[in-house]
């Protein structure tokens, strides 16, 4: 895809009530997203940031694990889209009294609200939840199956860094067993033409993942030479009930992201983190801080892409139910 | 479908010159404006305005654009086509004073959008509203301060006004 996909792009042709994953969108798909994602961006230094599309709508937010940016970044794009939100966390909710994740649902709707965004450790979670509601179901991550709107916002960073990437060597370095950032990412570049090498310790890297197409290496030098963009990944303590490699100091030692190592990739390269960073474990500090890194471009695309994806599903919602609405009338 | 064209470039250019005259005319003295070309079809006019304002009358006249697409009041029902001019108003909102373009008036939904992101923006001293083509159907209380040209035709039928900014030689307005 290049850039004038993402200019002739026609947001009639978005067809998803929820947005689950990446690995069900199409080509198509990922360029309505960025051009509406480019819109609502080019509205970002406005004195009043509210745009109306969404006005009259609410949001539920239900973090049933820990996040930070997600959960700010998806409350900040449904406010700027002028939605009421309301939030509910795991251990603040009923779940804690040993409610399920359907009642909890159910029950939410039951309040009238029009979208639910969810953020849960179960892979699934999305999509067995919107299976049991009508209204649109946003993925903010589900176990270690996918994460979509962290897979579409880094991808929309590249391709305004970069523009076009088919052809390019991307990079993921780091913890990609438990990483649904990591796979959406890998489902996005892949459809969007870019070359896919995955590196980091073998026990967190396997080597089965070479059957989604990306290249798998252990080797750290080959896994960065002359990459163009480097993704590096946050090392999921919470996540490790096995020691998968012996210590911190080690992993940093071995694939942690430091001058040296950075010499090795493209001068103009991109380094990318989806946070929180572990500074001195994945990437050196100053690293983090260079002019290559686009860490906080990302959590300003952030909110750019979810908005355009809360708009883009409650749009098609809302059209769908006008249509069954006049599709009634005109049978009764 | 039979196309009629109704004003050619001469024509065109006449009337664009009419309603920069009367705009100049209705100013109190001293008082200055920017433009605001209405995406798509306001563009290309706020532009060929901004022209004759320098040409005419030796003001250099700042031009910012609204599209809106984030503003419309029929979200729901139809679909929103791709945005070629992202709203765009280089200038301080607050106290100034705008000269809306469009290049036809209908029903006056797109107007009253474009005055609702306006003044979601900063609170201009005063707006007036100046388009090539009234053809009427107005559904809102809304009217333009400025018209080229006033037509009576079918609500089926379609306007279509060409601007060309390089060659003003092809600008024209048919009907379809």
């Amino acid at each position: 895809m290049d850039t004038e996909v993402i200019e002739n792009s026609v947001e009639s042709t978005w067809n998803h009530r929820d947005l689950l994953g990446i690995e069900e969108l199409s080509v198509a798909d990922l360029a309505v997203v960025f051009s509406v994602a480019k819109s609502f961006k080019k509205t970002f230094g406005r004195r009043v940031k509210k745009l109306p599309p969404l006005r009259g709508k609410t949001v539920a937010n239900l973090f049933m694990e820990p996040s930070t940016r997600t959960r700010v970044a998806f409350e900040m794009a449904a406010k700027r889209l002028s939605a009421d939100t309301i939030g509910v966390s795991g251990d603040s909710s009923s779940l804690t009294k040993g409610e399920s994740l359907t009642d909890t649902a159910r029950n939410i709707q039951a309040l009238d609200v029009d979208l639910i965004v969810l953020r849960h450790s179960s892979a699934g979670a999305a999509h067995f939840l919107s299976q049991r509601v009508d209204i649109p179901v946003i993925n903010a991550g589900d176990g270690a199956h996918e994460h979509p709107t962290q897979g579409l916002l880094d991808t929309f960073t590249m391709f305004e860094q970069k523009g076009s990437l088919q052809g390019k060597k991307v990079t993921i370095l780091g913890d990609i067993l438990f990483s649904r950032v990591a796979r959406s990412n890998i489902w996005a570049l892949q459809k969007l033409g870019a070359s896919v090498t995955v590196a980091g310790p073998s026990t967190l890297v396997p080597t089965r993942l070479e059957s989604l197409g990306v290249t798998v290496k252990h080797d750290l030098r080959q896994a960065l030479d002359g990459a163009e963009v480097v993704m590096l990944l946050r090392i999921q303590h919470e996540r490790q009930n096995t020691a998968l490699f012996p210590s911190i100091g080690e992993y940093c030692a071995m694939f942690g992201l430091n001058k040296t190592r950075a010499e090795w990739i493209d001068p103009n390269a991109l380094i990318m983190h989806p946070g929180p960073i572990n500074r001195g474990v994945e990437i050196d500090s100053d690293l983090a801080d260079s002019h290559r890194s686009v860490i906080l471009d990302q959590v300003t695309n952030g909110i750019a892409v979810r908005m355009a994806v809360l708009y883009l599903c409650s749009r098609y919602h809302d059209q769908q139910r006008v249509k069954a609405l006049s599709k009634e009338g005109e049978n009764g | 479908m039979s196309k009629t064209t109704i004003l050619d470039s001469a024509k065109v250019l006449k009337l664009v010159n009419h309603i920069a005259e009367a705009f100049i005319n209705s100013l109190s003295q001293g008082e200055n404006f920017s433009l605001v070309g209405l995406a798509n079809g306001g563009v290309s006019l706020a532009e060929i305005l901004k022209r004759v304002f320098a040409e005419r009358f030796a003001l250099d006249v700042p031009v910012g654009t609204i599209d809106i697409s984030f503003y419309r009041d029929d979200f729901s029902t139809r679909p929103v086509g791709k945005i070629k001019h992202p709203t765009d108003l280089p200038f301080n909102i607050d106290g100034n004073r705008l000269l809306l373009v469009d290049d036809v008036v209908e029903s006056g939904r797109t107007v009253r959008a474009a005055l609702t992101e306006i003044f979601d923006q900063g609170r201009p001293e005063w707006v007036r509203f100046a388009t090539l083509i009234d053809r009427g159907n107005r559904i809102l209380p809304i009217q333009p301060d400025f018209v080229g040209k006033t037509i009576d035709i079918p609500k089926t039928k379609q306007v279509r006004v060409s601007l060309d900014l390089q060659n003003q030689n092809c600008n024209s307005v048919s009907v379809y």
